[in-house]
């Protein structure tokens, strides 16, 4: 008996290391818990077995499977978060109350994560082109949760926090005053100062407060009273898993509110007439808004597109044919915005009428005035600098260099020409990097920026042509062609 | 792997148990030596051919020594013994060290003008400063007469490979573990000890080691980025003499207590090293097996301190260059081992050396011994030479605040971790906290040992298998 007692620490030990693979062959299994695709096993070869990446690959495939790494997970964020108050995940601050905030939120100000050009300026560019182009535009920038629900925030690095706080209010305060721009930033801060949140306590994105004011706003954006016609409302209450605490390891829920219409509204919005363009801010809130019943989807017939789709051209046509468009990022993501925004401007500029001559001076080997289309030079470089009537202007301008001949490369396909801005006072936002066959280098110059101080060098093969420059004001009206 | 690598804990080692347990007692040195090739091929791939080619001719070479005593034969003895230690320390030379001797003739060169040989760089298998000198020990031991050769080549492939010790030892003696290599017998109170030992080493490394090992990375990180405050500096160096500490002892504890479980008794490793009363003292508790290892076979031979004390001083400062130069490829861990070796010179010198009987003032004592091993650590743990300077030049003149990338790293867990390391490490005892929880009778041991098992162990488990943990906000495809 004594025997059996000393023994029973190490049939303890080996009872709990066993629990997984018990479980395993009892039927459970491991769900999806990092929100990728499980590590394949890796193929044992004579060959692979000599590669250390075979064993980290057969490491990663079994730790995806071992059941119950859920349930290790959730004690050890347990132990961090209820006990200790602490983050499992380096992305995640654990603010007052259990509050969840996202790191990457203070990406815009820290090293290596600035935007390349003023995302204020980007984003403004963006909405007046659209409204130019004749479409019903929403572009908005989403404040961050760390900068509107703020009283239960934990203290971050105060440099950076002030300065994404100061950035995201500049852009909003653009937004608030471009054409097309939307914000509601302050609409939200003035309920947060109520003592009621917009945000959830668990997960990034807006609660059921927060998302019925961007779903009102939207919606009357895409047809003036909309929300009220369908009888946009807060539905019934239901337990909502955050997507922070999933980062945590664990699954908690919160109490949040369902979005519902009553109706469907009369006469129904053109299928295909309105262009979403988002993540999942715009996902939660506008995408399954539809009635209690399930029955119909307010807007099941409009497309809607993911960044990652917008900058693979997958909704080039959808967006030609709209007649509106809401362009929704969320803030901590502007640097992505700045690089990609080029895209849905040149989709813009094709229904834009109303371009006026510009003049522009080529400056390799001294500085020479062009009254007519650029060919790049043997060298493959051709360096030039605009001149237009108002050096400096109030609002944006659009420049427009049209392709007019390309050179085809060894395989027949055309050889892109390139723009890139050498460093001065300013930087284009969305500037096309390049162009290839039918179409054009577009060359914002933001509001309040010389033209003079813009220096673009244009790189292709020799004889390739770009015609004379044109601009476009972007003064907030329409300038649209017929369609 | 590991030791508290998920696969590891919850594949390798039950099944390893299960085999071995359940294995006819003839056969159990052979699912060993299997699972422990496999241990180790699985880090190093290819490699564990190299070893075993190694220990095979060690084997074959222990034979002919042993037969050349027996016919008399001394000079040919000394061929094979010095043939089985240039092999040996030709392949650690090779893998561990060309890289940086070719460096440093690379600069040489650079400065005389000379034509520079190319710069090596080999990947350095995990383990082979471990199975090199235990490799070592076995051959001069059979030369020595102090162990008989080993006739069956499983035997010495298993004193080897043995996985429990194989990558961080506790570095054993052949004499130690012989009469079990041949047909381990585990007893149920080595089985139930083992167990209880390797909770204890497994809460260490993952409750409190890696709790701590942030704040650590930070304040170094901090001292080559700049930025670093002296209270982080403090912190910092406190915060890796615990690291250091909690997680080569606890794997040590792991070692210990997988081997107990497996019918071997390994050698201790530590004995409360924080609670020396001198350097002398120190290192007669901190890696245990490392400095009787460097004792026996290099400062003894050299003629330890049997002629006099210039001799002595010179032998001390060459076994603790050597050993430092042991632990890492770089001038900063030859400066660290002569840095031990000169305080070891110093209490010999001034007669402080507190190994022969009372000792006064133990409190002052051990607390000035932990701070010169402290600043010590310094150089073991900074990236280079020029950055331990700067964290020592932060540890001397004042530079006040708190760093922040170290603020953020005393999280309520790190700072719970290190106030708790901190109050074990430093507590005075005869035992380590392992061999006290696993040997101890009475009611307080049992107590402790229950908690351990019942409480301690399912958390440390469930903090290993989150490890790693690294999710996506969005999916991704």
């Amino acid at each position: 008996m004594r025997r059996r007692l000393r023994v029973l620490p190490a049939l303890w030990l080996l009872a709990l290391l066993l629990v997984p693979i018990a479980g395993w062959l009892l039927g459970a299994r491991q769900p999806l818990l990092q929100n990728r695709p499980k590590t394949a096993f890796p193929a044992i070869t004579d060959h692979s077995i000599r590669d250390g990446n075979t064993f980290a690959a057969l490491d990663g495939a079994i730790l995806d499977r071992l059941p119950f790494r859920g349930t290790a997970l959730d004690v050890r964020t347990r132990v961090a978060l209820d006990v200790f108050h602490d983050s499992t995940n380096p992305d995640i601050a654990v603010g007052d109350g259990g509050w969840l905030y996202f790191k990457p939120e203070l990406k815009p100000c820290e090293p290596g994560g600035q935007p390349s050009s003023d995302p204020a300026d980007a984003y403004e560019v963006l909405a007046r082109a659209f409204v130019a182009a004749g479409y019903r535009t929403s572009v908005i920038a989403v404040g961050s949760k760390l900068f509107v629900h703020t009283r239960d925030a934990p203290q971050l690095d105060a440099a950076t926090s002030a300065c994404v706080a100061a950035l995201e209010r500049r852009i909003a305060d653009r937004l608030a005053q471009t054409p097309g721009g939307l914000t509601i930033d302050d609409r939200l801060r003035a309920i947060e100062a109520t003592g009621a949140p917009t945000f959830l306590r668990l997960d990034s994105h807006w609660n059921w407060r927060g998302r019925l004011v961007f779903a009102r706003e939207t919606l009357d954006r895409m047809r003036s009273g909309l929300a009220e016609e369908v009888g946009l409302h807060a539905g019934p209450e239901y337990d909502r898993p955050g997507d922070l605490a999933a980062l945590l390891g664990v699954r908690r829920t919160e109490r949040d509110r369902l979005l519902l219409t009553r109706r469907a509204p009369q006469p129904p919005l053109r299928p295909g007439g309105v262009v979403l363009i988002g993540d999942s801010q715009l996902e939660n809130t506008l995408l399954g808004l539809g009635r209690a019943d399930n029955s119909a989807r307010l807007l099941a017939d409009q497309p809607w597109c993911r960044w990652p789709d917008l900058a693979a051209g997958v909704c080039d046509d959808a967006l030609r044919s709209a007649d509106a468009v809401l362009i929704e990022q969320v803030a901590r993501d502007m640097v992505f915005f700045t690089t990609q925004c080029f895209h849905p401007l040149g989709i813009a500029a094709e229904r834009m009428d109303g371009w006026r001559p510009a003049g522009w001076e080529q400056l390799d080997g001294g500085s020479r005035r062009l009254d007519d289309p650029l060919t790049i030079p043997a060298s493959g470089l051709a360096t030039v600098r605009f001149r237009l009537a108002e050096d400096r202007a109030d609002t944006p301008r659009l420049l427009r260099l049209t392709v007019e001949r390309t050179i085809p490369q060894a395989d027949g396909s055309p050889t892109p020409i390139t723009a890139t801005q050498r460093a001065s006072s300013f930087v284009s936002p969305c500037m096309t990097p390049a162009q290839t066959g039918a179409g054009a280098l577009l060359v914002p110059v933001p509001a309040g920026a010389r033209v003079s101080d813009l220096v673009v060098e244009l790189r292709s093969a020799a004889g390739s042509r770009l015609g004379r420059p044109q601009q476009l004001v972007l003064d907030g009206g329409a300038r649209a062609a017929r369609r | 792997m590991v030791f508290s690598n998920p696969t590891f804990l919850f594949v390798f080692l039950p099944a390893v148990l299960v085999a071995t347990w359940a294995a006819p007692v003839r056969l159990r040195r052979f699912v060993l030596l299997a699972a422990s090739l496999l241990f180790y091929a699985w880090g190093v791939q290819e490699f564990v051919l190299v070893v075993v080619a190694s220990t095979l001719a060690d084997w074959a070479l222990a034979l002919g020594i042993h037969a050349a005593r027996e016919r008399n034969r001394p000079r040919l003895g000394r061929t094979l013994i010095v043939v089985s230690i240039v092999q040996n320390l030709g392949l650690l030379g090779y893998y561990k060290y060309a890289g940086f001797l070719t460096h440093q003739l690379d600069r040489i060169a650079g400065v005389l003008g000379a034509p520079a040989p190319a710069v090596i760089a080999v990947a350095l298998p995990i383990g082979i400063s471990f199975f090199t000198f235990e490799k070592i020990s076995y051959v001069v031991d059979v030369w020595r007469g102090d162990v008989a050769p080993r006739r069956d080549p499983f035997d010495v492939l298993l004193f080897v490979a043995f996985f429990p010790r194989s990558i961080a030892g506790p570095i054993t003696r052949m004499r130690e573990i012989q009469a079990d290599l041949h047909a381990p017998r585990p007893n149920a109170a080595d089985m139930g000890a083992g167990a209880t030992r390797f909770a204890h080493g497994l809460a260490k490394k993952v409750l409190i080691a890696d709790q701590i090992a942030p704040v650590a990375n930070a304040a170094f990180a901090a001292s080559s980025g700049g930025g670093l405050t002296t209270s982080a500096a403090w912190i910092g160096a406190l915060a890796f003499a615990l690291q250091l500490y909690f997680d080569f002892s606890g794997y040590s504890d792991m070692a210990i207590g997988i081997g107990m479980m497996l019918g071997f008794r390994l050698p201790e490793n530590f004995r409360r090293p924080y609670s020396a009363v001198s350097m002398t003292d120190f290192w007669r508790r901190w890696h245990m097996t490392l400095s009787r290892w460097f004792r026996d076979y290099v400062y003894i031979p050299l003629g330890g301190n049997r002629h006099g004390g210039l001799a002595t001083y010179r032998n001390l400062l060459i076994v603790f260059a050597l050993t430092g130069l042991w632990h890492g490829a770089a001038w900063s861990f030859v400066l660290w081992g002569l840095y031990h070796g000169g305080w070891l010179m110093l209490e010999r010198r001034m007669g402080w050396r507190a190994v022969d009987g009372p000792v006064a003032h133990v409190a002052l004592r051990r607390a000035g011994t932990f701070l010169i091993v402290l600043v010590g650590w310094v150089l073991f743990r900074a990236d280079t030479l020029g950055d331990a300077l700067h964290f020592y030049k932060a540890m001397a003149v004042p530079v006040h605040g708190l760093t922040p990338a170290v603020a953020d790293a005393l999280t309520g867990q790190a700072t719970f971790a290190l106030v708790v390391a901190a109050v074990i490490a430093l507590v005075p005892g005869a035992r380590s906290g392992g061999r006290w929880l696993a040997e101890a009778a009475g009611r307080t041991p049992t107590f402790a040992r229950a908690a351990t098992l019942g409480i301690v162990l399912p958390l440390a488990l469930a903090f290993a298998f989150a490890s790693t943990f690294s999710p996506f906000l969005y999916f991704q495809f």
